[in-house]
């Protein structure tokens, strides 16, 4: 997989330290699942909180907090990696990763796709997270979405297709940053549906009053 | 430098791999002659003893070795969040539900990929995520069929990781302070970049700036990452 697009610094170092909330992390962690490039990057940056957690002031605990622990210990198994995966057929169809898949149903049949209007589908990924949204994005081969711009950033993970908008062009793997008032239009190249993660802070403005009006029905 | 060295690198059923270290003697880490060159004593293989505790609790289920990573780390993880401005109370819930994970992740534990310090705050990290904000932590899983996968890397990554690792602790001691200051609200506070600039009453660009001179460091001082 050759991976242009990668995450900013800056983003990385939020994902790292946990600043980050769980929907935008939802964004990071597939793109980590497919880029060894912000994955060491990643790696490096825990090393940087273990080495910070390692210098801090040591603070005198209860007395009583290792024996709590150790009461805790035989409900405590080993853990087996992070759970069964049920990457469905579908899923692995598109080669969606098990950090996405988590938060979907088993059944791909049960996905709850809701129609955006122009041919463009979504399944809302349900989260913890009040301050960001994370949708699975459908969008069929060479549709042109209209020209939109977003108040706040937006995280786009491409797993399946692809796009090219005026910051570049974008194939699996690839993570898209977009900033406050950039105002762009993706063009989804043709032969494939591009199957993307878009995590946004906020509603999206689109540009066309039209489209603004069904904005409310959109959902976005 | 030619003793023997008896690691053995075994593909577990969890497919991480681990490295075990043994008396058997089992040809040498690597095919090509010079990595036999390079000598190790079996017990230097994890020179670091609080990688070696880690593993005693994974392989062991070692309690003493336990509680060692407890005295070490459980004072310094309430330390860590109480940074964060978390109340003594709150940090020790913290500190109980880390160390419980510990228990119960040792065995996921790399020091191929990790030091133990960088492994034991992710642990307090995801813990705190958890209990504090209630979130969950979402994280790339290495078992995922739709995880692509690193080059195999060589029991030797061990040592690399752990040299490292000590190298880097030394050097954000002595990044410039306005650069570690960034790092330090960023971990310490679990604040975005963004709020770091409204804290510190500068430019979103000089937080970003400081970011990446303080990475570019890391960077050119460790090699490719």
């Amino acid at each position: 997989m050759k991976i242009t697009h990668h995450l900013s610094e800056e983003f990385l170092l939020d994902y790292s330290s946990g600043a980050l909330s769980e929907a935008w992390s939802i964004a990071v962690a597939a793109h980590l699942s497919k880029c060894s490039h912000c994955r060491a990057l990643h790696a490096k940056l825990e090393e940087v909180g273990g080495s910070l957690l390692s210098d801090s002031t040591p603070e005198g605990l209860s007395d009583d907090i290792f024996e709590n622990v150790l009461d805790r210990l035989d409900e405590a198994g080993a853990a087996t990696g992070n759970g069964v995966r049920h990457n469905s057929e579908w899923a692995s169809r598109y080669g969606i990763p098990a950090v996405v898949t988590d938060y979907l149903a088993a059944d791909a049949n049960k996905l709850p796709w809701k129609s955006l209007g122009l041919g463009v589908s979504q399944v809302v990924l349900e989260t913890k997270d009040s301050s960001a949204t994370a949708r699975l994005l459908k969008i069929p081969a060479g549709k042109k979405v209209p020209h939109h711009s977003h108040k706040g950033r937006e995280l786009t993970v491409i797993f399946s297709g692809g796009f090219t908008d005026e910051t570049g062009s974008y194939g699996p793997g690839d993570i898209q940053e977009i900033h406050g008032s950039t105002e762009h239009q993706p063009w989804v190249r043709e032969g494939e549906d591009c199957i993307c993660l878009a995590v946004t802070e906020a509603p999206l403005k689109f540009s066309s009053v039209a489209v603004r009006l069904a904005q409310p029905l959109i959902g976005i | 430098m030619s003793i023997d060295v008896d690691i053995v690198a075994e593909r577990r059923n969890s497919g991480l791999d681990r490295v075990h270290v043994g008396n058997s003697s089992f040809p040498t880490i690597g095919s090509n002659e010079e990595s036999k060159e390079v000598g190790l004593k079996v017990e230097s293989v994890y020179r670091d003893e609080q990688s070696r505790w880690i593993v005693a609790v994974a392989e062991n289920r070692d309690k003493k070795a336990f509680k060692r990573l407890f005295n070490y780390f459980a004072p310094r993880i309430k330390g860590f969040c109480q940074n964060n401005g978390s109340t003594s109370d709150r940090a020790e819930e913290v500190v109980q539900e880390a160390f419980v994970n510990i228990w119960r992740k040792a065995n996921l534990f790399d020091p191929k990929k990790a030091s133990a310090g960088a492994w034991i705050f992710a642990i307090a990290r995801n813990s705190r995520i958890d209990l504090i904000r209630k979130e969950n932590r979402p994280e790339a899983d290495t078992t995922d069929p739709f995880f692509e996968q690193n080059e195999p890397e060589s029991p030797l990554a061990v040592l690399e990781t752990e040299r490292k690792s000590k190298l880097l602790r030394d050097f954000v001691r002595d990044l410039p302070a306005e650069q570690q200051q960034v790092l330090k609200l960023a971990f310490f506070e679990e604040k975005p970049h963004s709020e770091v600039a409204e804290e510190l009453g500068i430019p979103l660009g000089t937080v970003k700036s400081r970011i990446r001179l303080a990475f570019k460091r890391i960077r050119s001082e460790f090699g490719e990452i």
